[in-house]
Formats: C-alpha cells, sequence, structure tokens
C-alpha cells in the first residue's frame, strides 16, 4: 500500500513537472493588506515600470529573514541597474501580524509589504513553504519562482532579474 | 478505484491545459474556458522507522509513513476549481491515527468579479483577528478546520467588505457534527467617504457574528444548540503608528474543555505598533477567558476549532528555544508581550562597517482570576476583566543581535529566559505536569565564500540549554553547507548530557542531503530524532522519538 501510493503520487508529481513548463500567468486577485490594515487587491501591486519580486515570508521564517536581509544590501544597486522593485508579502497570522512592520523597518528593509494572514494568497499561489518567491515582468506575468533560500541564491535570482528587464525594454 | 478515476481526471485536465496554453499570450481569456491555467503544489513527507532500544525509539507496525498531497487549481476567466488529495499511508508518528487513509479532502468551484466572489464546497476563511472565525491549514501540525459548504464574499462599494459563510468543518476524513454559520462586515472609513480619502488618520471598523447549531443529546444536562459568537474590531493607523484592537463576546457554551462550564466567554485582543526609519516597536495584550468555540462540544487537542487563539509570545525557531513552547490555555490567559526592532547604521562606532541588528522581546502569560459563584453543577465563576490571576503560565525575556562583520561573515547570539508552566498542559518530555524554567544561549555564525566563481556558503549553529527540571542540560549543533547553488547537506547533532538519568543521556545524531532547483526539491536523510513538540501558533503536536530514513519531495507548478 505504502510503495504503490508512493508510486502513484511520483507519478503525479512528475507528469506536474512536464507540464509545468512554458507557461505565462498572473498573480490572483486575493485581499492581502497592508501595513495599515487596508485590504488591497494582489493582483494590481506589482512594479509597472519593471520587474517585481514577490517574496512569501514570515517573522519566524530564518531562511527568509537571510535572503531578505542580503538583498537588502544589494537593492540599491539592483534598483537602479533594472529598476526592480521587491514586495515582501508576510504569511504571518494575529500572533505575529503586529511585528511584520516593526521588524522590517527595524532591519532596515525598504521594501513594500503586505499580509497574507489567513495564507488566501499563499494558497492560491500554490505557496507550500517559505521562502517562497515569484518574479513578474512589468505586465505582471509570473515568469519564473523559486522555493527555499541558500545562500548564494540572490545571485541566480539577480541574473533572472537582469534578464526579465531586458526582455521588457526590447 | 475512486482515487485512480480522480488522478485520471486530473492529469486530463492537466494535458487539456497545456493545449490550451499554447494559444494564450499571459492575460486570462474572460469568460472563455481556453484560457486555462492549471497549477498547484506537492508535497511527500516519508519515514521509515527502524528499531533503536538505547532510546525510546517508536516504530509504526507498517514499518514506514508517509504524509502527502497534492493540490490542483485551476482558473479560467472569471472561474475557477480545484481539488487537494492527501494520502496517509500511514500517517508519520506523532499525527492523529485518525489520518490514516487516502482520499481527495478539498474541493471547491468558486465564481468572481470585481464585486462578488461566491465559493461552493471546500473553503478557507478568517473574520478579523479570527477570535470568531478562522477556518485554516497547517500541513505540519496536521491541522486543517476548512469548511465545506458556501461562502460569498461581496464588495459593494470601495471600502465595504462583506461576507457570508455556512457548513460543516473538516474532521479528518470526516466532517463535525456541528453547523457553522458567519456573517463578518469591515468599513474602511477612509474610502467610504470621499473627503476622507486623503486624511492622515485612516480608521477601519468591522463585526462579525459566528454561530454553531450542535444537536443536545444529553440526558442529564440542557445544553445550548445554538451557541453564538459576536465580535467588533478597529483599526487605526496614522504615521508609522497603528493600533489594532477586537473584543469577542461569547454566550455559554459548556463543553469537554470548558467542564461543562455554563459561564459565558470573552477575548480582548489589542496589539499597537511603530515603524520608524531602522527602527520598530509593538506592544500588546490579550485577556482570554472560556472563548475556546468549535463546531463539536466535545472535541479536544485541535480538532474542530471554529475560532482562532492567537499566543501571545515569541514563536522561537532554534531547536532549542523551542524545546520548551508554550502552548496556549484555551480556559483562560492574561498575556502581555513587547518587542523592538533596531538597526544601527553602518559607520557608527556599535554599527561598525555594516551595522548591527538588536531585537528584544519579551512576554507575560498569567492565569485569569476566579471566584467559584452560582450552581457548582453548572460550573460557574466571575472574574474580574482587569485582575491579573496569580498562576504563572509563561515568562519569556530573550535578546538577539546579527552582526555582519565582513563581506564573507555574519554572526547572530541570542540569550533567552523562558519559564513556561505546564501545570495547566503537560507537554513536558517526561510527560509531568512541571514548571520548567531554562537559560538558552545560541550563537550562529555564517561564511560564504566563491571559488571558481561559484558561491559556497558553511552555516554553524551551537545552542545550550541549562534547566534543573524535566531532561536537564541539552547541547545541539547544527552544520549545513551548500555545496553548489543546488546541493547541500547538513548535520544535526543533540546531547542531552544534562539528563539527571545517568543512562538517558543520549546522543541523537542526523544528517541529510538534498537538491533543489526552482520551485522543486528533494531530501533524503536519517539518524536519530529526539522527542519534542512541534509548535505553530500556539498549538502544538507531540513528535515523539524515533530513527530511522527520511525523504521529503516539494514542487510547485
Amino acid at each position: 500500500m505504502f510503495f504503490r501510493t508512493l508510486a502513484i503520487l511520483s507519478f503525479v508529481l512528475f507528469s506536474s513537472l512536464l507540464l509545468a513548463q512554458e507557461k505565462t500567468w498572473k498573480v490572483p486577485n486575493v485581499e492581502i493588506k497592508d501595513l495599515k490594515n487596508t485590504s488591497v487587491s494582489a493582483s494590481e501591486i506589482y512594479n509597472t515600470e519593471g520587474p517585481t519580486i514577490l517574496s512569501f515570508w514570515a517573522t519566524w521564517c530564518k531562511p527568509c529573514i537571510l535572503e531578505l536581509n542580503t538583498i537588502k544590501d544589494y537593492y540599491v544597486d539592483w534598483q537602479d541597474e533594472t529598476n526592480v522593485k521587491l514586495i515582501a508579502i508576510s504569511i504571518d497570522d494575529t500572533r505575529n501580524i503586529a511585528k511584520v512592520g516593526p521588524l522590517a523597518r527595524g532591519k532596515g528593509w525598504e521594501y513594500d509589504i503586505y499580509i497574507d494572514a489567513n495564507s488566501d494568497l499563499r494558497r492560491a499561489l500554490n505557496v507550500n513553504n517559505v521562502p517562497h518567491t515569484f518574479l513578474l515582468d512589468k505586465n505582471g506575468n509570473i515568469v519564473w519562482q523559486h522555493n527555499g533560500y541558500a545562500p548564494g541564491d540572490e545571485d541566480e535570482l539577480y541574473q533572472k532579474v537582469v534578464e526579465v528587464s531586458e526582455m521588457s525594454s526590447n | 478505484m475512486i482515487r485512480r478515476l480522480l488522478l485520471l481526471s486530473c492529469l486530463g485536465l492537466g494535458t487539456f491545459n497545456l493545449s490550451a496554453q499554447n494559444n494564450t499570450s499571459g492575460g486570462f481569456n474572460a469568460g472563455s474556458i481556453t484560457g486555462g491555467q492549471l497549477h498547484g503544489d506537492f508535497l511527500l513527507d516519508a519515514q521509515y522507522y527502524v528499531k533503536d532500544e538505547s532510546i525510546n525509539a517508536q516504530e509504526l507496525p507498517q514499518g514506514a509513513g508517509m504524509n502527502a498531497y497534492g493540490n490542483f487549481n485551476y482558473s479560467a476567466g472569471n472561474f475557477k476549481a480545484g481539488m487537494r488529495l492527501e494520502s496517509y499511508e500511514p500517517a508519520l508518528l506523532g499525527f492523529d491515527r485518525r489520518y490514516d487513509q487516502t482520499g481527495v479532502t478539498f474541493r471547491y468551484a468558486q465564481y468572481f468579479n470585481d464585486q462578488l466572489d461566491i465559493t461552493v464546497g471546500n473553503f478557507y476563511e478568517q473574520f478579523g483577528n479570527g477570535l470568531t472565525l478562522r477556518a485554516y491549514w497547517e500541513w505540519y501540525l496536521g491541522l486543517d478546520n476548512n469548511i465545506d459548504g458556501i461562502r460569498v464574499h461581496y464588495k459593494p462599494i470601495p471600502g465595504i467588505f462583506l461576507k457570508g459563510i455556512i457548513g460543516r468543518q473538516r474532521f479528518y476524513f470526516d466532517q463535525s457534527p456541528g453547523v457553522v454559520r458567519g456573517l463578518d462586515g469591515e468599513f474602511s472609513i477612509n474610502d467610504i467617504f470621499t473627503s476622507l480619502n486623503a486624511a492622515k488618520t485612516r480608521v477601519i471598523i468591522g463585526g462579525s457574528l459566528v454561530s454553531r447549531y450542535q444537536e443536545d443529546r444529553n440526558s442529564t444536562l440542557i445544553l445550548p444548540q445554538n451557541v453564538a459568537n459576536f465580535a467588533g474590531r478597529i483599526n487605526l493607523s496614522r504615521g508609522g503608528f497603528n493600533l489594532n484592537a477586537e473584543y469577542a463576546y461569547k454566550v455559554n457554551d459548556p463543553s469537554t474543555i470548558n467542564q461543562n462550564s455554563y459561564n459565558e466567554g470573552d477575548a480582548l485582543l489589542v496589539n499597537a505598533s511603530f515603524t520608524g526609519n531602522n527602527f520598530g516597536a509593538s506592544i500588546g495584550m490579550k485577556r482570554w477567558d472560556n472563548m475556546d468555540f468549535r463546531s463539536d462540544r466535545a472535541a479536544t487537542g485541535f480538532d474542530l476549532f471554529i475560532n482562532y487563539q492567537p499566543a501571545l509570545t515569541r514563536q522561537h525557531t532554534y531547536r532549542l528555544s523551542s524545546l520548551y513552547s508554550y502552548p496556549t490555555v484555551p480556559q483562560g490567559e492574561m498575556a502581555f508581550q513587547a518587542d523592538i526592532f533596531y538597526n544601527i547604521k553602518r559607520g557608527t562606532l556599535l554599527g561598525g562597517k555594516y551595522g548591527t541588528n538588536i531585537a528584544i522581546n519579551t512576554s507575560f502569560v498569567n492565569d485569569i482570576s476566579r471566584t467559584p459563584s452560582g450552581d457548582s453543577i453548572r460550573n460557574e465563576y466571575q472574574s474580574n476583566f482587569f485582575e491579573i490571576g496569580d498562576d504563572v503560565f509563561y515568562r519569556d525575556v530573550n535578546v538577539e543581535i546579527t552582526k555582519k562583520v565582513s563581506k564573507k561573515m555574519k554572526f547572530t547570539a541570542s540569550v533567552i529566559r523562558q519559564i513556561v508552566n505546564y501545570v495547566f498542559q503537560p507537554a513536558t518530555l517526561t510527560g509531568d505536569a512541571i514548571k520548567v524554567k531554562s537559560w538558552i544561549g545560541i550563537v550562529e555564525g555564517t561564511y560564504s565564500y566563491k571559488v571558481n566563481n561559484k558561491r559556497y556558503t558553511s552555516r554553524l549553529e551551537l545552542q545550550h540549554l541549562s534547566t534543573k527540571q524535566d531532561f536537564g542540560d541539552w547541547f545541539t549543533g547544527l552544520f549545513e553547507q551548500t555545496l553548489t547553488s543546488h546541493w547541500f547537506i547538513n548535520a544535526l547533532g543533540e546531547y542531552n548530557y544534562g539528563n539527571p538519568n545517568a543512562e538517558r543521556r543520549n546522543l541523537y545524531l542526523s544528517g541529510a542531503v538534498g537538491y533543489r532547483k526552482d520551485t522543486y526539491s528533494i531530501k533524503v536523510g536519517g539518524g536519530r530524532q529526539r522527542g519534542g513538540f512541534l509548535c505553530v501558533g500556539g498549538i502544538c503536536r507531540p513528535v515523539p522519538e524515533n530513527t530511522g530514513v527520511t525523504l521529503t519531495l516539494a514542487s510547485s507548478f
């Protein structure tokens, strides 16, 4: 039973990988909140001037904070070179919501911060774990995504950002 | 058989989707099914357990366990539908045995436009801070209280959000005996009145009502069949300041958790935060009295919650700082918490070349005060709203300093003082109801370097916990190494060298190797795992001691 189910699920996994090729899709119309607790539709927050990095994180997620802290050091340069904007979406719930803004500003992050308190957007984008990063072009199409973070991953992310920014300027 | 059909239908949908996507260029083709997209995610955690007599290792009769799910969401224009298949054959150790099945646990169809959003089938939902309703999914806890029924969201004009729900909650592979019904309204004053659009002070008010119906089959007690829970909330913000408050009131709801008390319940949650340049602070308070609310009055553990009981304590993430986690006490709590985050700028004396980051947190949780009153069979009491009870539930003071010392090296150091009282919710390793007082020290270092233009990173964590209670002192070491940008290995050692019982001074060693690319990852590990509790949001699940081999697969598409 165990191995049969394992085999079936692996089959589902790998067939889904095959299906996952070359598609453009957008962030769905799901309500999230800004730091003033005002509802905003997630489909409208992307940067129309250049690429958008949409990063799912949480105050209790160490690799997430490591990733956002690392990018902080490069952010000004990245913005100058590609017009990229980073939008950090916290999946913290009621327990930690009040800490989201203070933690972000207290770490000196200048990103746009939103809160997805009941993980509605997270589920709509099939994010099974944080950190999870999406890259959007200036038309809001999701062109790349990445799950997890290990130091050095920001190099690959920036390479993709440059590709997207060159693609959009053509 | 049903499973195979579902599988085939998923794959069928996927193939259809592939052909459909060739002629779309990103945008949805509103109203037309040919512009559809299929997306989903998949996760599998499996473990093969082996006998290990030197620790109290538990095993499964089947040998191996597996928790897995696949989510599929199909969307086309204003239409969305999806399902989740879950499989536990059998569930991993530490999960409820009622999970030992495979089946569809979530399926829905949804229609939406700019004003209206209607879902039939399973859905998640939260009203305000969740004091009246929160249906959510926490996979690693084995918590899923989704509602199967109908949900409507309506936005008549900008700034007004109305919600209505009705249905029964998920109970493992079954449904709740009680029906949950709810209404919620949220009004963003600055958006409703155009004259206030540009005002610096922003005000949002809201209110909700959630009611549960469950038949009374008790032969001795007259139990309320309809139980209502009301709440009102307000959010004020100006500049970097934000204040959020919600008060909820529940009519009498005798249940297993409150030992059939006929008392009403109420809860107050207030959070204030301030953000400035390189600085942020927040304070919060919570009073919780008899507000446990479930869709079965006999439910315990984390079965069938209708509302959410947030813990007002820091969610610790290191192995030893989360060894003695605090589970919320549903009967009543007075809790306070404060946080300060400060980034000392680079170029200053304390900031150094790269700046220094400081985070300070403290929390305080006591019981509420109670004086028995009225009928003892009805288990009634009076509680002064502003009085703090004598029993200490939790104390925590912690300081964390993060410092980048060079382009390659970074350090984090933490000191934590914790007192956790498990008298009301026994959750210690020994199972004894005791108060555990501990000091925890943690040092973490990260070293990143380049060889042949490829980045490699090493990370080391050293942790120590000292306590005179329960299992005594622990030492933990964790080493992680990224090999290329996609491969990583880690090794974890935990040594309970201070166990008062010399024969139980065990060493727990484990390791893993993994590969990750884009949204796919695979990880294989093995070794010994110490027992403990996995806690998310104040709800804890026991993880028994075990030895074995683990496999994790994850993907999203």
